[in-house]
Order: structure tokens, then C-alpha cells, then sequence
């Protein structure tokens, strides 16, 4: 197992009331486990408030757990010390949804995709030069070209900031890489391309992902196994193909349905044209 | 490895300056629409350039430093002297011009003290909250509550007189209001999702605040500073009206107006020289500052 | 006569880098009872063809070239402010994209309602059920109730109580409806919705499409749906009309448009879309695909 999430659980206590009452805590996961196999394409599939983002801050270190535990390679992830945890860093990085927000606006791209070759510059060693030779092969690898090299993320559409937040993940060349709803934000073109680079250096690099959305067409197309969660429980989990064609879960079902197929004839309000 | 043949081969380009040129070309455009701003601007260029080369450019520089012409006291505005002269028969022209670098560099002086210490405290208490927040924001919050013209008299009368004693007197009454905006936006940005991004990343605290979040805040601590500068500068006048800071033969538009009191309204550009020119620095300000808030303000943008 | 006749519909965007033309030669047609999917993507026009209709449009820096916009035979593009007041909210009800953003946090959503309602009431008192002549205070209670009743109509339980609940009590699918309500107090006879359910989740999506298509059918309104998402416009729309870069590229039935394609464009679109049966590898997105615009 690379990535082992045993039972976790994460209560957010409640607003203050008064001066000393707190409100109903919130309880955002409960009794969460997954594990995920070096190599493997594993979804989440979860809508708004099913704790999904809550999963993974806490697979980042992002957030503290309430019970549980999460496991890379064997070590535990909150019991880790700083320099251990920067180290992991290097290791599992993550591509966020909004390609408009994950990126700083103030700095350009190259500085943009180096960062992570500076902040772990004891592991990585690149002197300045050697790393923009690095950013430029990223850049090129997911599809851009040397004349971004020195621009703002501002002149740049949303397909393209993916792709640059991308570069930015690879930089270390981790192992395993969390995909928060990548494509999500972007136009149904640019997220075919995005999904299929995902693809592609998928195969090229050996990575695992962790790809999270909502969108049931994309978890099929990239993940072989898919976890479905609703408020914060597991509501079921295993191979792609068995949970979309044999849902166990009325949850699951009703997200299938509810999916619009382009397809008119599939339209609930219409009865299929007979003949 | 034929990746990185390939890369050799791509040419990397230069570090392209233009595209920060055309964001201040850009900036500069949206300036450009009010014509208030543009008038503000030029008269906060002219008070400092003014301010720079004053002792060079005025009609009689033996005034600025203690001489007097008691024979020609009391004179009305005229060609010889354009403000006219005081009691001591002074160029009230050439006093008001010099009185603008102490003016004008004090207030300077006070805002980016300010800004500094304000930054430096609201920054770290936004980052990490808890009781460093609690402390930090309770210690402003002190110097906050007593008035700021008070403070700023006591601690210069304890401390004596001179233009730096006035300066530390007053910066310390002004940090604390940049201390709280600081913490605000520091608070605000801190969970943007680029700065979630660099914590992912594996950078520490000093790198996500000094490179992530403080240059992604410049714009609102840019805004209140201009706007400040005007009442900072009303503020060193103010001191000097009442007696502390800089004494005199060195001109200063507050000791100046202080000066003048008795001599109303006989005498009336005694006092009204230096009031027009507190007047026109800060109004410039102001409006400058308007101006720089409609053009980084990103509600106004876009 | 046509509900919504746009014809020709030319319009330019002043900004930095100049005036560009955003709207190339615009042609559309609504009927009463249709619904009219507009899809595209990012810059393709279709959300400011939708202000267009309610002149939304601030006139710099927007410039209309040509055409014109009929709602019911007059044209928007002549009219003075004071028709354009009328016709919004009591005749071209309107819904934008993001719910949190389009309700006043600061008022009850009881409150918003019962003014789009005294809006539309005090111009016609019979869309509150009262003639002509009725005193305000009469108009007001009618306004309530219609509230209520359209809160109950959209999908709120409990609407009585809820309504003089304040926005952030309301979940995101919840505020959807409720906007949809202050939409249609009016009475409109032509709906603009841009992009209604693309911050939804796909659950209450299905509902808030079935809310439009229910309303379609009772009141025998049109329907301009404006959105990138193809599923949701072969769902619900009867009519497709697909944009790129301020051009219509093709327009018809749904059945026709997205099933027999004429246009590349839309065919690469209908291809970029990944359902639960596509296969890894088949999808293709644009693969540079530049669509042939007919001059």
C-alpha cells in the first residue's frame, strides 16, 4: 500500500455561543478507509460537503485528525517531524481545482514552476540555470512552450493554468499525486486535453493518483478504482467498471441517473421518439 | 536523455520585461481616466521635487537660516516677496518652500516607520493567530485607545525636541492602524488557494509570508499610506503649532502657523502662506490616493 | 407574435487594448414554449448575448454595431430606460450564475421577493391577482402571498417560515430556487438563465432543471438557458444553438443539432464529453480543431 487511510475521522467543533458554550460540532468524516496501491488510478467521487476536501487537507497535513490514521509507505503522516514532513512533500503533491486561484499572481510562471525546486533544494540540488532547463522541459512536457517561460499567470486561459499548476507538481518528481477536481473549472475542450496529458504522464512518469470529483464521466475515464462518499462516510468502494454498472448504494445509483448524458434521447423529460 | 536534448535545443527566453511593462502601462491607463488623480499626482511630484531643491531656488536663502530683515517687516504679498515677510521681515515665499522638506520628509518619514513596524506586528499575528495574535492585537489595541495627537506629545516632550524625536513620537501613535490592516488581509489571503498551494509544496512560514502573501497585500497598505500622508504631514504640523519638534530658525509650516497666530488677520499671509501650503499637500494626497485606490483596488478592477 | 427575435445582432467591448467586436451577426429566434439551449464555451458570447436581451450591457464600454433584439415585435435596443424598467422583472425575468453572490446577505429573502413582486405589481397589479387601483397597502399583502407561493411552487418546504430566513441559511441548490422565484414573480414571459447550474451539484441539478422544464410547461414561457454544459442542454432544452466566438455556428432541435451535427465544432464538442460508457483513449477534445466560420 502506498497510501493507507485507516478509519479516519474529523469532528470541526462548533461556534462559540455565549461565553463558554460552543454549538453542535460538525462532523466532516467518519470512519474513512481506502487504500491505494503504488501505480494505481484511484477516484473519489463525492458531491458538495461530502468531506472530500476535508480528506484530503488531512492527507496533506493540512489539518489535524480526530481519530485515525493515514499511512504513506508505512510511515504515519501526523506523527511525522517537520524536516520529515518536508521530505514527504516531495514525494506527494497535489494539482488544485481553481487554475485561477493556485497560482500566485504576482510571480511568473518559471518562478511559479520552480518553487518547489527551491524549497527542497537539499533533495533536488539544482543550481539556478539547471533549474530553468528543468522548468522548461515541465512546461514543455505538459504541453507549453518557452515563450511562456516569463509570463503572468493572468495572460494565460484556465486550460493553460492547469497545465502550469500541473508542471508545478511534477517538479520534484514525486511519486503520488492528489487531483482535486483538476478539471472541474475548465471548458468541456480544454478538460478533454487536460484529462488526456493527465493520461499520458500517468504512463510515462509511473505515477499514482488520487483524483477527486464530482463528475462521474471523468472518474470513469481515468480512474480503475472509485470510492463514492456522502457525508463523510464511505458509501461504497472498488473497481470502476463494477460500481458504475452494478451500484450497490441508493446514493450511488442516484448519482448515476442524474448525470446528463448529452444524448437527447436520454433526456428523463422527453419519452425516447419510438420507430 | 532525449528529453533533455530535446530542451538543450529549445532556445530559453529572456527574462521578458515587457509584460511588467505593459501591467504598468495598463495601471497607468486606469490612473489616467480621472483627471482628479492626474492633478493630484503632479502636485504631490511638484511638493517633493520642490521639497528637494528648495534651499537651491529660493529668492532669499539667508532667511531660511535665522537672518532677518527687521526693515522689512509686515510687507503685503508684493513682486519682491510673493507671500510678503513676517515680523522678522522674512521672505514668507522662501520660508514656506524650505518648511516644506521638514514637512513634507517628516511625514514621509512617520508613514513608512509606520508601515514597517505595522506590517512586521500585523503580519505575524495574522499568520499564526492563537495568543501571539491575542497579545500582539491587544497591544495595539492600547496604543490605539489613547488619542494620537496626545500620545504624540507626550512622547516628544519626554523625549526633547529635534525633527527625529518628533518622527519616533508620532510613528508610534501611527503603526498600530497598519498593524490591524495588515492582520486583515494577511488573515483574509493566508487561505487563498495559492498560498494553500506553497504550504503543499513544503514551504515554511517565512517563505509563504514574505513571498506569497506580503507582496499580494502591497496594494491596500499602498492606498492607506498615500491617503495617510496627508494627515501625517497635518500631524508634524500640528506638533509644531503647539511647540515640539523642530524649533525655530528651522522653518516648518506648523511653527510657522503657530508664528503667525497673533499677527490675525492683519497680517493675514503670515498665516495664510503656510495654510495654503499644509492645505495643498494634503489635498494632493488625498487625492492621489484616491486615485491609486481606484486603480489597485481588484473590486474596482476587472 | 415571436416572443424573442434577434436579428443580426452585432455587438463591440471597448477596453485596454481598444474596441473589439464581441457579437458577430447574432440571429435567433424564441418562441412561447421553447427552451433554448445557447452553449459555448469561454469567450464565446453567449452570457452577453443573454444581457444583451434585458440591455445589461453598460453603453461604453459596450457598443452595438447592428441589428436588433424584438421582445415581443418592440425593439430592447431603442427602448428608453424607463420601458427597459418595466419590461425587466415583470416581463424578461432573469437569472445569473452564482446564487451566493445574486442575494443581498443583508435582507430577508421574504424582503427581496416581495419587492421584485410590488415591482412587477405596482406597474400590473394583475400579476399579484388585484386590479387596478388597489391601494398599497392591499398590493403588499398580495406581494406576500405570492412570495409564498412561489417559494412553495419552486421547492421550498416549509415556505412560510422559511421565507423571512436570511440567504446564508439556505444551501447552494436552495438559493438556486429561490432565485428562480424571484425570477418568475413577475410573471415573465421570457426567462434568461445564465448558466443556473453550474455551481450546483449534480443532484440538485437534475431537480432545478425539472423545476424550469415544470414551468416551461405550466405557463407556457420561453426559455433562454445559456450554459457550457452539453449534458444539461440535451436534458432539458428543445432547441440548441451552439456559439464560438461570437458566432452562432449552428442552430435547430436538440435531437437535430446534437445528434446529427453539421457543424465540426460541435461534433469535437460532443466528443470532448466524457460519459460513464467512454472508453479510455476516445476522448478527443478540439486536437486543434479551428471551426470554419462562414463569413
Amino acid at each position: 500500500m502506498t497510501l493507507d487511510i485507516q478509519n479516519v475521522s474529523k469532528t470541526f467543533s462548533g461556534p462559540r455561543q455565549g461565553f463558554f458554550g460552543r454549538g453542535e460540532s460538525f462532523s466532516a468524516l467518519d470512519g474513512v478507509s481506502l487504500s491505494i496501491k503504488k501505480g494505481a488510478s484511484f477516484g473519489l467521487v463525492g458531491e458538495s460537503g461530502s468531506g472530500k476536501t476535508t480528506l484530503t487537507r488531512c492527507v496533506l497535513r493540512l489539518e489535524t485528525l480526530s481519530a485515525g490514521s493515514i499511512l504513506y509507505d508505512g510511515a504515519d503522516i501526523h506523527k511525522l517531524t517537520p524536516l520529515q514532513m518536508r521530505r514527504l512533500r516531495s514525494r506527494l503533491q497535489i494539482v488544485f481545482q481553481d487554475p485561477y486561484a493556485s497560482l500566485d499572481p504576482r510571480m511568473t510562471v518559471h518562478d511559479i514552476v520552480a518553487e518547489p525546486l527551491v524549497i527542497h533544494s537539499d533533495v533536488v540540488n539544482l543550481n539556478a540555470h539547471q533549474r530553468t532547463e528543468r522548468v522548461l522541459e515541465l512546461l514543455l512536457q505538459v504541453g507549453l512552450r518557452s515563450e511562456h517561460l516569463f509570463r503572468y499567470p493572468h495572460e494565460f486561459s484556465g486550460g493553460q493554468r492547469q497545465r502550469i499548476g500541473i508542471a508545478r507538481a511534477l517538479a520534484v518528481r514525486p511519486e503520488f499525486l492528489i487531483l482535486d477536481e483538476p478539471t472541474s473549472a475548465l471548458d468541456v475542450s480544454v478538460q478533454a486535453d487536460v484529462l488526456n496529458l493527465l493520461h499520458r504522464l500517468q504512463q510515462e512518469l509511473g505515477l499514482t493518483y488520487f483524483f477527486i470529483s464530482h463528475d462521474l464521466g471523468v472518474i470513469r475515464y481515468i480512474c480503475d478504482d472509485v470510492a463514492v462518499i456522502y457525508r463523510g462516510k464511505l458509501v461504497e468502494q472498488g473497481p470502476v467498471a463494477d460500481i458504475f454498472d452494478n451500484p450497490q448504494s441508493d446514493y450511488t445509483r442516484m448519482l448515476l441517473n442524474a448525470m446528463p448524458d448529452p444524448d437527447p434521447d436520454l433526456s428523463p423529460f422527453r419519452k425516447v421518439e419510438v420507430g | 536523455m532525449t528529453q533533455t536534448e530535446q530542451t538543450m535545443s529549445v532556445a530559453i527566453p529572456n527574462r521578458n520585461q515587457s509584460a511588467r511593462l505593459e501591467n504598468w502601462s495598463r495601471a497607468f491607463y486606469r490612473f489616467r481616466q480621472s483627471w482628479l488623480s492626474i492633478i493630484g499626482l503632479t502636485i504631490v511630484i511638484a511638493l517633493i521635487v520642490i521639497a528637494v531643491i528648495a534651499p537651491w531656488i529660493v529668492p532669499y536663502p539667508e532667511h531660511v537660516v535665522g537672518g532677518t530683515n527687521t526693515g522689512a517687516q509686515f510687507q503685503p504679498p508684493s513682486a519682491n516677496a510673493w507671500f510678503g515677510t513676517n515680523a522678522l521681515g522674512q521672505d514668507m515665499f522662501s520660508l514656506v518652500l524650505v518648511g516644506s522638506q521638514v514637512s513634507l520628509f517628516s511625514g514621509m518619514a512617520v508613514v513608512f516607520i509606520a508601515i514597517v513596524f505595522g506590517t512586521i506586528v500585523g503580519a505575524i499575528a495574522g499568520y499564526f493567530g492563537g495568543w501571539i495574535d491575542e497579545v500582539l492585537m491587544r497591544l495595539t489595541d492600547l496604543l490605539l485607545t489613547i488619542p494620537s495627537l496626545i500620545l504624540a506629545m507626550a512622547v516628544a516632550a519626554a523625549l526633547g525636541t529635534g525633527v527625529w524625536n518628533m518622527i519616533i513620537a508620532i510613528s508610534i501613535t501611527w503603526w498600530p492602524a497598519y498593524a490591524r490592516l495588515v492582520r486583515g488581509e494577511v488573515i483574509v489571503k493566508k487561505e487563498e488557494q495559492f498560498v494553500v498551494a506553497a504550504h503543499a509544496l513544503g514551504a515554511n512560514w517565512v517563505r509563504i509570508l514574505g513571498k506569497h502573501i506580503l507582496p499580494n497585500i502591497v496594494s491596500p497598505i499602498v492606498i492607506k499610506a498615500s491617503l495617510d500622508m496627508g494627515f501625517a504631514i497635518l500631524t508634524v504640523a500640528s506638533l509644531g503649532f503647539v511647540g515640539i519638534g523642530v524649533k525655530p530658525p528651522t522653518p516648518e509650516w506648523g511653527t510657522l502657523l503657530s508664528g503667525a497666530r497673533s499677527y490675525m488677520p492683519d497680517y493675514w499671509w503670515t498665516a495664510v502662506a503656510p495654510g495654503t501650503a499644509i492645505f495643498l499637500a494634503v489635498l494632493a494626497f488625498n487625492l492621489l490616493g484616491d486615485g491609486l485606490r481606484d486603480v489597485l483596488d481588484p473590486k474596482a478592477r476587472r | 407574435m415571436t416572443l424573442l427575435d434577434i436579428k443580426n445582432l452585432n455587438l463591440a467591448m471597448t477596453s485596454y487594448e481598444g474596441e473589439t467586436q464581441i457579437l458577430h451577426g447574432i440571429d435567433l429566434k424564441i418562441e412561447r414554449g421553447e427552451i433554448w439551449g445557447m452553449v459555448g464555451e469561454t469567450g464565446s458570447g453567449k452570457s452577453l448575448t443573454g444581457l444583451s436581451v434585458s440591455r445589461l450591457i453598460p453603453s461604453p464600454p459596450g457598443r452595438y454595431l447592428a441589428g436588433s433584439i424584438e421582445f415581443q415585435g418592440r425593439d430592447v435596443l431603442k427602448a428608453t430606460d424607463k420601458d427597459m424598467r418595466a419590461l425587466r422583472g415583470r416581463h424578461i425575468g432573469m437569472i445569473f450564475q452564482d446564487p451566493t453572490t445574486n442575494l443581498n446577505p443583508a435582507f430577508r429573502i421574504g424582503t427581496q421577493l416581495v419587492d421584485v413582486a410590488l415591482h412587477a405589481g405596482s406597474a400590473d397589479p394583475s400579476v399579484l391577482g388585484l386590479v387596478k387601483g388597489a391601494s398599497r397597502s392591499e398590493l403588499k399583502k398580495a406581494a406576500r402571498r405570492v412570495a409564498v407561493d412561489m417559494l412553495d411552487k419552486v421547492g421550498i418546504p416549509k415556505a412560510t417560515e422559511r421565507i423571512d430566513d436570511y440567504p446564508h441559511q439556505f444551501s447552494g441548490g436552495m438559493r438556486q430556487r429561490v432565485l428562480i422565484a424571484m425570477a418568475m414573480i413577475g410573471k415573465p414571459d421570457l426567462l434568461i438563465a445564465d448558466e443556473p447550474t453550474t455551481a450546483l451539484d449534480v443532484s440538485v441539478q437534475a431537480q432545478i432543471l425539472r423545476l424550469i422544464h415544470d414551468l416551461v410547461q405550466e405557463r407556457n414561457i420561453g426559455v433562454l438557458l445559456i450554459t457550457h454544459n452539453l449534458g444539461v442542454v440535451a436534458q432539458v432544452s428543445s432547441h440548441v444553438a451552439v456559439m464560438y466566438r461570437g458566432r452562432i455556428l449552428e442552430a435547430g432541435p436538440v435531437g437535430d443539432v446534437l445528434k446529427r451535427p453539421k457543424n465540426s465544432y460541435t461534433q469535437a464538442l460532443l466528443n470532448s464529453v466524457p460519459t460513464t460508457h467512454t472508453k479510455r483513449g476516445e476522448l478527443k477534445g478540439l486536437n486543434g480543431l479551428v471551426p470554419e466560420v462562414s463569413a
